[in-house]
């Protein structure tokens, strides 16, 4: 941990595409990942996080900070964490669960996983594969034997609009 | 890249990911992998467990309703099953999901739930003698044989009582089967890793009344035992408890004291409120009193955590006191019960939410059990 200064310190972020970024540290820490750096003595210069691009870094620094601004209060966190997701679409929370898992930031990890399944809930298997870039690997026959024996499962799915 | 992909199946349902098996091969094996499966179940369970009982989106109300149906000369009055969200708008009737057997037929007759552990169901129908064992959140089912016995001289009349029994560390399932025949007791255990039934010593008590299904808590099984041979459904009773773990079959009874009841001013039944041991107390004056084994072994812990009589409400709706049956309790308080066609959710004295359910009724047999992916097929069974 830092030494006990008047003035609270602020860490400098490096995106993998050269975006620079200021953090008050007590929010930059909440990352496993940073706090590893800072306690390890690399936090002098520049931080450079060669796995998360300028956007979603910045996104997930407005979360550091919203988020270490709370006191201790599990329920008031949580919603501060539902709002700040509920207007996120697939692709910024895809690469935010990519940055939450490289930062090792476990909270914003859970968060953005259960906001990532609830997105894909009733989505078609189709919208699954476009999303997360999968190609099918089925024969037509042997998909047609999965469909088959899960069949229910395929009511009530909502029709793709790719959204 | 794997393990993202998992934290995010993790938090999806049943439905859901049975769905994603057709995405591609590698979720297919993902989805259907062992580990996957008993997390994706742990992780239900600690999720219901933190949200109280208001919020409950992993677990689900199973139960059996009397169903009427006609021929050309008879009415039948035969039962089946049906289930339902525990989460559903508080305005409108919960919907009734099909299930496995929601039409009887004559030649099946009625079904009986005779035990519940992590999703996976023991269902009976006596009337062909048939066991089977169903995932009711998968819709898989498996047949197990049933149980025979000895064929005892001068006995005309027996009950038999089912419970199943689960192994988180082995996936190992046990179906317990206990017959009495008025005068002599025998009792089989079902192993699914051997796919057959063994005699195992009996513990030599009449159950209680109402303690047909055995109860899962704690990793060990349950029944109401009688103290003594009254034949009035008062006599004192002991729980008694069963654990399967020990591979050489030699199995240990124990028994758990149940001295905070007074078994003068009404009839007992064994629950299992959730992973608690409960009691419910049904007096003489129609009150129904709910005891909580707060602490499993520990006989200072039974607390009276529910009484029918601090809600006056509905009491027409509710009929007699043995439409009320407690379901499920949490440490915060919370106590699930089913109160006529209504289902509540109280905390000491008061309604936090109450819903309706069109086909409860004061015979309904009903438990809450979670959503899991296990599969009754292939336990047990090294992959």
């Amino acid at each position: 941990m830092a030494a006990e200064t008047g003035t609270p310190t602020t860490l400098t972020l490096k995106s993998n595409d050269d975006e620079l970024f200021s953090v008050a540290e007590s929010a930059a820490i909440l990352s496993v990942t940073i706090r590893n750096m800072v306690e390890d003595g690399c936090a002098g210069g520049v931080i450079p996080l060669d796995n998360v691009d300028g956007k979603t870094l910045a996104s997930v620094i407005t979360y550091m900070n919203g988020i270490s601004a709370i006191p201790a209060d599990e329920e008031k966190k949580k919603s501060y964490r539902d709002k700040f997701l509920s207007d996120k679409d697939f692709e910024t929370l895809a690469d935010m669960v990519l940055a939450a898992n490289y930062l090792n930031m476990s909270c914003l990890m859970d968060a953005v996983s259960a906001k990532i399944a609830q997105v894909m809930e009733k989505k078609s298997v189709g919208w699954v594969r476009r999303k997360f870039g999968i190609e099918n690997d089925y024969t037509p026959e042997e998909e047609a034997a999965v469909k088959e024996e899960h069949k229910w499962t395929f009511e009530g799915v909502e029709t793709d609009d790719d959204n | 890249m794997e393990e993202i992909l998992e934290e995010i199946l993790y938090n999806l349902p049943i439905k859901s990911l049975l769905r994603f098996k057709c995405v591609s091969k590698s979720w297919h094996s993902i989805i259907s992998g062992e580990a996957f499966i008993k997390e994706h179940l742990k992780r239900s369970i600690a999720k219901d467990e933190t949200a109280g009982l208001t919020g409950l989106t992993h677990h689900k109300l199973l139960f059996t309703y009397r169903y009427k149906y006609s021929d050309q000369t008879h009415d039948w009055l035969s039962s089946c099953l049906g289930s339902c969200s525990l989460n559903c708008n508080q305005l409108l009737p919960a919907a009734i999901e099909p299930t496995l057997y929601d039409r009887p037929d004559p030649y099946v007759g009625g079904v009986t739930i005779s035990g519940s552990c992590n999703g996976l169901i023991l269902i009976r129908f006596g009337r062909i003698s048939r066991l089977i064992l169903w995932n009711p959140s998968t819709t898989k089912y498996r047949v197990i044989p049933y149980p025979s016995f000895e064929q005892l001289p001068l006995s005309n009349y027996y009950r038999s009582s089912f419970g199943l029994w689960y192994n988180d560390e082995s996936g190992e399932y046990k179906v317990v089967c206990i017959r009495d025949d008025g005068w002599c007791y025998q009792t089989k255990v079902y192993g699914s890793k051997t796919d057959s039934w063994t005699t195992i010593e009996s513990f030599g008590r009449r159950l209680q009344e109402g303690s047909y299904c055995g109860k899962f808590v704690n990793g060990r099984l349950h029944w109401l035992a009688r103290l003594d041979y009254s034949s009035t459904r008062r006599c004192r009773c002991d729980i008694i408890s069963l654990d399967l773990a020990a591979d050489d079959e030699k199995y240990k009874y124990e028994t758990l004291s149940t001295n905070c009841i007074d078994y003068s001013r009404g009839a007992v039944f064994l629950r299992d409120l959730g992973g608690y041991l409960g009691l419910m107390h049904l007096t003489d004056d129609a009150d129904v009193n709910v005891w909580v084994m707060k602490e499993y072994g520990v006989r200072e812990s039974w607390t009276r955590v529910w009484t029918l009589s601090d809600f006056v409400v509905d009491i027409v709706e509710r009929g007699l006191g043995g439409g009320t049956k407690p379901l499920c309790w949490r440490k915060n308080g919370d106590i699930l019960v089913v109160f006529g066609k209504y289902l509540f959710v109280c905390n000491g004295k008061n309604l936090l939410r109450k819903s309706r359910v069109g086909k409860l009724d004061d015979r309904v047999f009903s438990i809450v059990y979670v959503e899991s992916l296990l599969s009754p097929s292939m336990i047990g069974h090294q992959q």
